[in-house]
Formats: structure tokens, sequence, C-alpha cells
């Protein structure tokens, strides 16, 4: 291939967008907006992930023991715990130290006024259970639960045994519940910016049918004729990628920390963590829904 | 090397168009193809360069065999032959230089060589100076000898003309005329399709006559004899 020849189809390419310039336009919409999507959703689970990563208190359960247990059977009720299946480690940590943890809080003179008026230390007796597998949680939380001795208050309002093990699952099934959502509607965008693209190039091939015919009787290859299309499809791919890059850009940086308010300050990664994968993602999607699309629009035209 | 053996061509619609031609045609000769119009002539010429597809028969064009011509070589056969069309086919959005270049573009010439050459056959066919109008800007021997000039460009070994001189003054198909037996003499094989009975009394060349899809006389020297 000459590098005339290239320009020529380079050249065609451009030609082609701006002889339907608004269909072209259209198509580059329609595919920067599914990339747009596609982008968001990516920046938004991966913030999900990584403040997930943050929370190291999720493989850790906190038990709660009746004020009227005596010792001796709180000491058997950690043995009891143990035993069970997918402990890893567990420490007591009596009403005492649990107070003298509390206060440490505070500086000299908060807790002098803390001593003084909080007379009876409100605390219970505590149990850190660790463990291991986070999939395992819920028969070791029903366990917990059905220990005799145990606070049984707390118990009823659902805060004993205490564990975020709940919240890390709830987020997990929002991001699910997203990430089903945005796969949809990422497949609907896909296909109708295809079809848009396919249009769009079935518009430039129509108004240059006589055209083709004429270079076939020249002796134009196949290759030759497609090029100028498939160039076409490559620079609206390309365009809309750059489009949607742009726009992610802004989203991500401007836009979002305002709508997530305080959580955007505790931490949004940065953008540079998205930006090389975003960049590989959109000229992929970019490219092959521009070339796939102009080769299918031109297939008709190619029959000797 | 030219060769038709039993070719029947017949459309899609029933029209038998050519039956049983025979026909064999050397390497550098000059054959003027007559006969009433609707005898076949086009599709003579539309067979040669797999614009349509024969029948039946056999039909062989220098190496390439076009009963069982593969479609992707179909380029390469076109490139064998320049064919100046009965309505042009010109490109309209192109002006003449480009019309003419375009062909050389195609078969991956470099802009130095299209550059080159461009001129020379504009000079040629006496369109230097039109070279840059469209041709829908031109007189109808003038688009006539645009087509000529992209049909000569590539510098192919068989020429085609359809009906060559239909759009011009007498004066002028002498002209065009000796300017296919100009290009015959650098060993290019010729084929005119005609329909002026004086002009091919008066080159005294092969001439193929044929009457309702079939050749009806092929004399050579031969006079305009269509029945
Ligand atoms: N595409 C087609 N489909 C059906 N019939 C066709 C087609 N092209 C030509 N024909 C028919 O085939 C016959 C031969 O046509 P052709 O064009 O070869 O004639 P011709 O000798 O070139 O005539 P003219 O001198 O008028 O150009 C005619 O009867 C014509 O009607
Ligand atoms: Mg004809």
């Amino acid at each position: 291939m000459r590098i005339s020849n290239i320009f020529y189809f380079i050249k065609q390419g451009f030609l082609g967008i701006i002889r339907n310039a608004v269909m072209s336009s259209a198509s580059i919409l329609i595919l920067a907006s599914s990339m747009l999507v596609l982008g968001t959703f990516w920046t938004v689970i991966a913030n999900i992930n990584s403040y997930m990563d943050s929370l190291d208190e999720l493989n850790v359960i906190l038990l709660y023991i009746a004020p009227e247990t005596d010792e001796a059977r709180t000491e058997q009720i950690g043995d009891e715990i143990r035993a069970m299946d997918n402990v890893t480690n567990v420490t007591f940590l009596s009403k005492e130290e649990a107070w003298e943890l509390e206060l440490q809080k505070y500086d000299e003179t908060q807790r002098a006024i803390f001593e003084q008026f909080v007379k009876l230390n409100p605390l219970p007796d505590t149990y850190k259970i660790e463990f291991a597998e986070i999939e395992k949680s819920t028969p070791l939380l029903f366990q917990l639960s059905s220990i005799e001795g145990i606070d049984l208050d707390l118990k009823e309002q659902g805060k004993n045994p205490k564990s975020v093990i709940d919240i890390a699952n709830k987020v997990e099934s929002f991001k699910n519940g997203i990430s089903m959502i945005c796969v949809w509607l990422l497949i609907i965008l896909l296909v109708v910016s295809f079809f848009v693209i396919m249009n769009t190039i079935r518009l430039t091939v129509f108004s240059r049918k006589q055209e083709i015919i004429i270079m076939r009787y020249v002796g134009a290859t196949s290759s030759f004729i497609v090029a100028p299309f498939v160039v076409e499809g490559i620079i609206i791919g390309v365009l809309s990628s750059a489009i949607a890059y742009g726009l992610q850009y802004y989203l991500y940086t401007y836009v979002m920390p305002d709508m997530l308010g305080n959580f955007a300050s505790t931490g949004l990664l940065p953008f540079s963590e998205f930006s090389r994968i975003l960049a590989i993602a959109f000229l992929t999607v970019g490219l092959f829904a521009g070339i796939v699309a102009s080769s299918m629009s031109m297939r008709k035209y190619l029959k000797a | 090397m030219i060769e038709f053996k039993n070719v029947s061509k017949t459309y899609p619609n029933g029209t038998v168009a050519l039956r049983n031609v025979n026909l064999s045609i050397a390497d550098g000769e000059f054959v003027f193809i007559v006969g009433h119009s609707g005898a076949g002539k086009t599709t003579l010429t539309k067979l040669l360069m797999r614009e349509e597809c024969i029948t039946s028969g056999s039909l062989r064009v220098n190496n390439y065999r076009l009963e069982k011509i593969r479609r992707s070589k179909v380029p390469y056969l076109r490139r064998e032959m320049g064919v100046v069309f009965q309505d042009f086919r010109l490109f309209d959005n192109m002006t003449v230089y480009e019309n003419v270049a375009f062909a050389m573009r195609v078969i991956g010439e470099s802009n130095r060589a299209i550059n080159k050459r461009v001129p020379y056959l504009l000079n040629l066919v006496n369109l230097a100076d039109k070279c840059d109008r469209f041709p829908h800007e031109l007189s109808g021997g003038e688009q006539q000898r645009v087509a000529f000039a992209r049909a000569l460009v590539n510098n192919p070994k068989i020429i085609i003309a359809d009906e060559p001189t239909g759009n011009v003054d007498p004066q002028m198909s002498l002209e065009i005329i000796d300017l296919l037996i100009r290009i015959n003499k650098l060993d290019k094989t010729v084929i005119v399709v005609t329909h002026e009975k004086s002009l091919v009394d008066y080159f005294k060349k092969r001439v193929v006559c044929i009457g309702d899809g079939c050749i009806v006389s092929d004399k050579i020297g031969g006079m305009y004899d269509a029945h």
C-alpha cells in the first residue's frame, strides 16, 4: 500500500464524515455516551472496591456479655468461642479495660469530668472475635448469637453480636445491582451505536454508489474501495472515544465529588488510577464498533 | 489473446443477447465489431471485462479463464484492458485531470508517476487546457476523449471502445479512429464497436458483424455488411 493511497483514504474518510455531518455527529454522540456509561460504572465500582478494602474491621465480630453473667461463665464462653469453626483469634476485653480504652480517647480534663459523672461503668464485658473467611460468617454469627449469657437487650436491638459484615453485604449487593443495570444499559447502547454507525456509513456509501461501480470497472480491488469507509468508521470511533474520555475526566473530577458530598473528601481515587485503562477501553470499543460497522455496511457493494 | 468458444449469454430476464459465439482475436489485432442496435455488441464487451458473466461456453482473455475466474481476480483482469464505455462513466465529482489520475491511483501508482503520465495523455487527446473542468462542463465529444485518456492511462494491452465516434463530428471520428490505429501500432489489441459504415469501409480492417446475437460475418478488410 502506498503512502499516497493512505492519504487518499484518510481524505475520503473525512469527506464522508463531513458529507453527512448530522448522522456522523449522531453516531459519535451515541457511541460516546455508551462509553461514558461504561467509564462511570468502572470508576464507581473501583471506588467501592477500594473503600471496602479500607474497612479492615470486616472480619471482626464483637460479642457483648450480659452484666449478670458471672466470671466463670464468661471464661467458659471464651472457650466455646475458641472451639468454633472459622475463628482465628479471640480477645477478652473486660468492662474496666473497655472503659479505660474509651477514656483514652479524651484528654485529662475531659476524663476527669467523665469519671466524676459516670460512676457506673456503662460498658459490658466484650469478646473481640477475629475470623478467617467472610463467606462463612453467617453461621458463625448465628452460633455466637445463641450462646447463653450474652447481652440479650442488645441482641434484641440487633447489636449483639456486632459486625460490619451486614453493611458490607449491603454494599456488595448494591454493587451487583448497579453492575447488572450498567451491563444491560451498556449492551443496549452498544447495539444502538453500532446500528447508527452502520446507517451513517451506509448513507455515504449510497451517495457514492455510482462512483463505487465505476471504481470497480477501472480495476479497483475491494480493499481499495472499502478502505475509505473503514477510515470513516475509525474516525467516528476515535472521535467518540476522545470525547468520552474528556467528558469522563470532567465528570469524575468536578461533578462526582459535588454529587457525593462528604464521601468524596474522604477519598475518591484519583482519576489517574483510571486514565490508562479507560483510554484503552474507549479506543477498543470505538475502533471495534467503527471498523465492524463500516465493513458490514459495505458488504453488499463488494460483489464483483 | 481473446478467445470466445461457444459463448452464449442470456440475461436474467430471459433475453438471449449472444448465442454460440466463436471468436478469436490475436494480440495486436485491430477489430471492428458492427451490427444493428440490440445485436449484442455491448454485451460482448461486458463479457470481456466481466461486468456480466457468460451463461455457457468458455471465454479466455490473456491468462484469465472467465468462466471460472475468482472474484478477487476480477480487478486484475480489468487492468488488462482499457475500456471506453458507451456512456463514458466518468466520475461526476472529479475534474478531467482527477478522472484520469484516479485510474492510476486505483492500481497503486505513485503521485510522481501520476503527475508525469496524466498531462501527457491529456495532451494526446487535446484536452490539456480543460483539465480543471468537471465532466458536466464538457461537450459529449470532450467527455469521450476524457474516457479515452482514462482507458489509455495505465497502458493496457487491450483497448475496447464502445461507439467511440457516437458523439463527435465526422472529422473528429476520423481522428479518433486514427488515434486508435496509432495505439494499435504500439502492439496493442484494439476492439472498436461502431455503427458507422463509412469508417469501417475506409480503414479496411478486420470486421466482425453480429446480428441477433450471432456472428454473421468475419472478414479482413471487409465491408460493413450487416445482413
Ligand atoms: N442488463 C440487461 N438485461 C436484460 N437485457 C439486456 C440487458 N442489457 C442488454 N440487454 C438486451 O440484450 C440485447 C443486446 O444488447 P446490447 O446492449 O449488447 O446491444 P448493442 O448491440 O450494444 O446495441 P446498441 O448498438 O444499441 O448499443 C438487447 O436486446 C438488449 O435489450
Ligand atoms: Mg451498445
